[in-house]
C-alpha cells in the first residue's frame, strides 16, 4: 500500500484527503480481519454442529442400547451408528466362542458387495492369534492405516476386506467377548471416515466402545441371570410341583406353633379344607394338634440339639376331634442366637398303619401264646412218652433191653428239652444252645447215673442260637455221642473226660466236638457203617443237617461235625 | 390422468438398495407404476452405475436424467451428505420431457453449446415451456456455452433455462451427469419439458459488497490475472487465512466476486451478480470463475449475509406466488449453491431456511433439489448463470377449460 505523507505545508484537502485514506487503509484492514473471523466462525460452527450432531446420536444409541438386552439389537444399533453417524464404510462383529478358542463374525454393516460379503461372513479369527496379542496385552485398539506396513495387520486387509482399519475389543479386556472392526476399502475411502490415529478420530470410535462395552457386559449379565432366574423357575415348578401334589404333608412352622405355610396334603391329613384353613385356625399347634402335648416338648428338645429329627410318630387331634396318629420329620433353622427361628416338617398319616400294627402285635402275642402252649404240649407228651418208656423198662430183666428203653427214653427227654426250652424262651424260634446243651448232659449224666468227678464234663458252648429245624438233630447227636461215651468210653469204673464244644465258624457254619479220653473207638469198627442205631441216627441227622463228621481216634474218641444252620421251610 | 409427481429418498450405503428405495418411495408418492420421466441427484460416495441402474430397474427403464450433488433436498430432508439420492418419478398426459446429453465438454464450452443444440433441436416442439441443464461444476463455463447453445438452437420463442452445476462434495475430482443409463463426467444432461404447463421461478442470492471498487486489468475467457494492476491471487489473499492453500474450496467461500448486475437485467435482479471462484493458479497467481469477464471491468469483493440470503427467502416466495397465483405447482426443482449450506449456516438454521421456503410455497408440493457448484435460472427473459443463489423453478399445469 503506497503511503502518504503530510507535510506541515500542506493544503487543508492534502491533509483531509490523507486522513481519509488512513481511515481507509484502517477501516480495509479491519473488513479483511471480519471477514477472516467470520470465515473462522463458519468453520467453527461446522464443527461445533458436527460435534453436537455426534453427541446427540451417541445419546440417541445409548437410549436404544439401554432398552434391549437383545444382542442381536445391539449389534444392529452399533453397526448403523458406525455406518451412519461414525461414517466408516464397513464394520465386522466378531463374537467370542470360548469353548471353541475363536471369534467368528456374527454381525456385519455397511456396502459390500456379494463376493465380498460372503467372505466375510465366513472369516473366523483364532483367539490365539498372534494379530490379536496387542489387544490381550492391553492395548486400547488396533490400527491399519493405508499405507501401513505393519506385516500382521495388512495380511489382515484382505481377511477383513478393508484396506485401513480399526479393531477394538468389546467387553473385558484379556478375553473380550466381542471384537468390533471398522474401516474402508481401498475404492471410495474419501467418501467416508479416514482411519487415522488422531485424537479426534478415535473420540467418536472410543465413546462408542465405551458405551458398547457396558451394554454387551450387561448383556452377558443379563443372560446368564435370565439362565439362572430360569433354573431358579423350574427349581421353585419341580417344588411347588412337589410341595403341591405331595401325598405326604409338607409345611413349615414357627417355633411358637404356628403354621407359616403347608401343602394341601398337610390340610387334608389335618382335616382342613386347604392350607389357608390350617394357617388361619391353628395358632397353637401344641395344644390344638397334640393328644398328649408333652410330646411337643419331647420333638423341640430333640430340635435344639440342632440336628434333624426323623420318625417321630405322635397322635393328633383332626379339625373335628377325631383323632390319627402321624409320622413327623422336622429340620429347625437357627437363628444368630442359636433359637430355632422357623422348622420344616413332613407329616404323614401312620394311622392305618398304626392300627395294622396293633392288629399284628395282638395277632403276634396271641400266636406266641398258642405256639407255647403247643410246645408246652409237645413236651408234656414227650414227657408222657419217656415216662411210659420208663415204667415199660421197669419190666424188662434183660439189660440190652433195658438199655434200649434208657436210650429211647434219652432220646425223647432230648426233643422234649428243645421244646421246653422254647416255650420259656422269649423267642419262640431260636434255642439258645449253650443252655440247652448245659441242660442236655446234666440229664445223660442223671439218666446214666454218672457223676462229674467220675467222668468230668466240659462243655465249651459259645453264645450260639440255632432255629428248631437245627437245634433238634443238633441235639439228638449230642444224645447219641454222649451217651455212647458215657456207655462205652469209660468202662470198669474208669474216670475220664468228656468234652463238648460248639463253636461258630466262618461263612455261618458251625462246629460241633463230641471227644473223651476213654478207651477209644475199636480200631476195626468203621464208625460211619456200624450196626448201632445211635451211630446209624448220627450219621443220618448229620446227612439231615448236609454236614461232615469226622473221627480222630488219638487219645480216646474225637467226633468233629461240621454243619450250616438249615433255613426254614414252609411246610406245605 | 393429469401429472402425478412424487419424490423419495435414501441414505441408504449399499447403492442398489439406496437407488430402489427411493424410486420406490416416489413412485408410491406418485401413486403411479410407470413413470412418463425420471429426475434424479445422487450425491458422489456412491457407485453412481450401480445407483443409477438400480433406479432404472425400479422405474421400468423411464427416461431418466439428473447429476450428483453436493447434498439433496425434498421436503423431508435437507442433507449434505456423501451418501443420499433423491428420485422424482413424473407420470403425465399434460406434461412431456425429452432428454439429451453432451461429453466432453471441458475446455470447450462454446461446442458443448453448439453439440447441445443439435441434440435437443429434434426435440423442440412449439409448446415447449424449460429447459433444465446439469452439467459438470468442475469444467463448465456458462458464458461460452450460452452464446452458441442459445445461437444455435432452433426455439420459436426463448426457452428459459434452470438447473445447477454438479458437485463432488469439494474433491474437485469427479462430477456425475445421468442420462437414462449413462453415468459420465464433463459433460451436460439437459431436460425439455413441453406441453400444457408453465414455470413460475423465483433467485436470491443475499450477499452484500465489502471494500470499494476494484478492476480487473488482465484476463482471458473465465481466469481472472489482475485486479488493479496486481496478480489476482495477491489481491486477494489478505482476507484469506494463512492456511488458504490447502482448504481452496471452502476458503473460497467466505470471499467472492461480485459484478454490477447488467443494466438489462437490473429490474428483475439485485445489483450484482455473485461469481465463486472454482479455481487458482499458484503460479500465475490467477484466479477463474464459472462465466467470461472482460477486461476493465468493475468488481466488488463480496461476503454472504446470513439476514439477507434468510430475507432473500421470502422475495423468492413472492416471485413465483406472483406468478403461479392460486394454482398448485405439480412440482419444484431447487437448486441450492454449496456456498449456502452448512458452510455458513448451523444445521439448524440451513434447514429452517428451506422448511420456511417450501411452507411458503407448499408444504406439500413434491420438492426436489441439490446442492450445486452454481446455478441456471432466467432473470427477466435473459437465462443466466449464478454463484451462491437459490434457484427454485415451480412448475404449473394450465388450467383446464371447463
Amino acid at each position: 500500500m503506497k503511503k502518504e505523507t503530510v507535510t506541515g505545508n500542506s493544503a487543508p484537502e492534502a491533509v483531509e484527503i490523507a486522513t481519509l485514506q488512513m481511515e481507509k487503509e484502517a477501516l480495509a484492514q479491519q473488513v479483511k480481519r471480519l471477514i477472516k473471523t467470520e470465515g473462522k466462525l463458519y468453520a467453527y460452527q461446522e464443527e461445533l454442529d458436527a460435534q453436537l450432531k455426534e453427541y446427540k446420536d451417541l445419546y440417541e444409541l445409548n437410549r436404544k442400547l439401554n432398552a434391549t438386552f437383545d444382542i442381536g439389537k445391539i449389534f444392529e444399533y452399533v453397526t448403523e451408528y458406525v455406518i451412519y453417524n461414525l461414517e466408516y464404510e464397513r464394520v465386522l462383529f466378531f463374537q467370542q466362542f470360548e469353548n471353541m478358542g475363536l471369534y467368528a463374525v456374527c454381525a456385519i454393516g455397511g456396502y459390500y458387495d456379494q463376493e465380498e460379503k460372503s467372505a466375510v461372513t465366513e472369516l473366523i479369527i483364532a483367539q490365539n492369534d498372534a494379530f490379536l496379542s496387542p489387544l490381550v496385552d492391553g492395548s486400547e485398539y488396533l490400527i491399519c492405516k493405508t499405507g501401513s506396513e505393519q506385516k500382521d495387520l495388512a495380511e489382515f486387509r484382505a481377511k477383513l476386506r478393508m484396506n485401513e482399519y480399526l479393531i477394538y475389543p468389546i467387553g473385558s479386556n484379556g478375553s473380550p467377548p466381542a471384537l468390533l472392526a471398522v474401516g474402508n476399502s481401498a475404492g471410495n475411502a474419501e467418501f467416508y471416515q479416514r482411519v487415522s490415529d488422531s485424537e479426534e478420530a478415535l473420540l467418536g470410535m472410543g465413546n462408542l466402545v465405551g458405551l458398547l462395552s457396558s451394554s454387551i457386559e450387561n448383556h452377558i449379565y443379563y443372560t446368564n441371570m435370565e439362565k439362572a432366574l430360569e433354573q431358579e423357575r423350574l427349581a421353585e415348578a419341580k417344588y411347588r410341583g412337589i410341595f403341591e401334589n405331595a401325598t405326604e404333608g409338607i409345611y413349615q412352622t414357627t417355633p411358637e406353633g404356628r403354621f407359616i405355610s403347608c401343602n394341601p396334603a398337610t390340610a387334608a391329613i389335618l382335616g382342613y379344607d386347604n392350607p389357608e384353613d390350617v394357617i388361619e385356625n391353628i395358632t397353637d399347634i401344641r395344644r390344638q394338634l397334640y393328644v398328649t402335648p408333652q410330646r411337643r416338648e419331647e420333638l423341640y428338645e430333640l430340635m435344639q440339639s440342632g440336628s434333624d429329627v426323623k420318625n417321630f410318630e405322635v397322635e393328633f387331634y383332626r379339625k373335628d376331634g377325631s383323632k390319627l396318629w402321624v409320622l413327623l420329620h422336622t429340620r429347625p433353622f437357627f437363628n444368630e442366637k442359636h433359637e430355632i427361628h422357623y422348622i420344616d416338617g413332613i407329616i404323614q398319616d401312620i394311622t392305618e398303619r398304626k392300627m395294622a400294627e396293633e392288629q399284628l402285635r395282638g395277632s403276634l402275642k396271641e400266636k406266641e401264646t398258642l405256639l407255647k402252649e403247643i410246645h408246652h404240649r409237645v413236651k408234656n407228651n414227650l414227657q408222657v412218652i419217656s415216662s411210659m418208656l420208663h415204667l415199660q423198662s421197669a419190666r424188662a430183666t434183660d439189660k440190652e433191653i433195658l438199655m434200649a428203653f434208657k436210650e429211647s427214653q434219652s432220646r425223647v427227654d432230648t426233643m422234649a428239652l428243645i421244646h421246653e426250652k422254647l416255650y420259656q424262651s422269649k423267642d419262640l424260634t431260636v434255642i439258645p444252645m449253650a443252655g440247652y446243651i448245659g441242660d442236655l448232659i446234666t440229664n445223660l449224666y442223671i439218666s446214666f447215673g454218672i457223676n462229674d468227678e467220675q467222668i468230668k464234663a466240659v462243655i465249651k458252648v459259645a453264645d450260639v442260637n440255632l432255629n428248631v429245624s437245627t437245634a433238634i438233630p443238633c441235639g439228638l447227636i449230642i444224645n447219641e455221642l454222649v451217651t455212647n461215651c458215657l456207655k462205652h468210653a469209660f468202662p470198669g469204673g474208669r474216670t475220664g473226660e468228656i468234652v463238648l464244644s460248639l463253636q461258630p465258624q466262618i461263612e455261618g457254619k458251625y462246629e460241633l466236638i463230641v471227644s473223651d479220653n476213654g478207651i477209644g473207638f475199636p480200631e476195626n469198627t468203621d464208625f460211619s457203617n456200624t450196626e448201632t442205631l445211635g451211630l446209624k441216627l448220627v450219621i443220618s441227622l448229620i446227612s439231615q443237617l448236609d454236614g461232615t463228621i469226622e473221627l480222630d481216634r488219638a487219645g480216646g474218641s474225637t467226633f468233629t461235625i461240621r454243619f450250616s444252620e438249615l433255613l426254614y421251610k414252609e411246610r406245605g | 390422468m393429469g401429472t402425478s409427481v412424487g419424490v423419495g429418498y435414501s441414505f441408504h450405503r449399499d447403492p442398489a438398495v439406496a437407488g430402489k428405495e427411493a424410486a420406490r418411495k416416489a413412485l408410491e408418492q406418485a401413486k403411479i407404476d410407470k413413470p412418463d420421466f425420471v429426475f434424479v441427484f445422487a450425491t458422489v460416495g456412491y457407485n453412481q452405475k450401480v445407483l443409477i441402474k438400480a433406479i432404472r430397474e425400479a422405474t421400468s427403464r423411464a427416461p431418466l436424467s439428473g447429476c450428483s450433488g453436493e447434498g439433496i433436498i425434498t421436503q423431508e430432508t435437507v442433507i449434505e451428505t456423501n451418501f443420499g439420492v433423491s428420485v422424482m418419478a413424473i407420470g403425465s398426459d399434460e406434461l412431456r420431457f425429452k432428454n439429451a446429453r453432451v461429453k466432453e465438454i471441458a475446455g470447450q464450452s462454446y461446442k458443448a453449446g453448439e453439440r447441445l443444440a443439435e441434440e435437443v433441436n429434434p426435440l423442440l416442439t412449439s409448446d415447449d415451456i424449460a429447459c433444465f441443464l446439469f452439467a459438470d461444476g468442475l469444467v463448465f463455463d456458462f458464458d461460452p456455452f450460452w452464446a452458441a447453445f442459445d445461437k444455435s438452437l432452433r426455439s420459436k420463442s426463448p426457452l428459459p433455462l434452470f438447473g445447477g452445476l454438479a458437485a463432488d462434495n469439494w474433491t474437485s475430482q469427479k462430477t456425475y451427469q445421468y442420462h437414462d443409463d449413462d453415468v459420465f463426467s464433463e459433460g451436460i444432461s439437459c431436460v425439455v419439458m413441453s406441453g400444457k404447463g408453465d414455470i413460475a421461478w423465483g433467485i436470491n442470492h443475499g450477499c452484500v459488497p465489502i471494500g470499494t471498487k476494484r478492476t480487473i486489468t488482465r484476463s482471458k475467457g473465465n481466469i481472472i490475472y489482475e485486479i488493479d494492476g496486481v496478480p489476482a491471487l495477491e489481491a486477494l489473499k489478505d482476507y484469506f487465512e494463512e492456511d488458504w492453500i490447502n482448504h481452496w474450496n471452502k476458503t473460497t467461500l467466505n470471499i467472492c466476486l461480485g459484478f454490477k448486475t447488467p443494466e438489462h437485467l437490473r429490474k428483475g435482479y439485485e445489483e450484482y451478480i455473485i461469481r465463486y471462484i472454482v479455481g487458482k493458479d499458484d503460479r500465475e497467481g490467477s484466479v477463474t470463475i464459472q462465466s467470461d469477464v472482460r477486461v476493465g471491468t468493475d468488481l466488488w469483493l463480496v461476503r454472504r449475509d446470513k439476514e439477507l440470503i434468510t430475507s432473500g427467502m421470502k422475495a423468492i416466495s413472492r416471485q413465483i406466488k406472483d406468478k403461479t397465483g392460486t394454482r398448485k405447482p405439480k412440482f419444484v426443482l431447487q437448486f441450492e449453491c454449496v456456498g449456502r449450506g452448512k458452510v455458513v449456516f448451523r444445521e439448524g438454521e440451513k434447514i429452517e431456511l428451506i422448511r420456511s421456503l417450501q411452507k411458503d410455497i407448499g408444504g406439500d408440493i413434491p420438492w426436489m433439489g441439490f446442492y450445486t457448484y452454481g446455478e441456471i435460472g432466467p432473470i427477466t427473459k435473459y437465462n443466466c448463470f449464478h454463484n451462491f443463489t437459490s434457484v427454485i423453478s415451480a412448475v404449473c399445469c394450465k388450467e383446464r377449460e371447463s
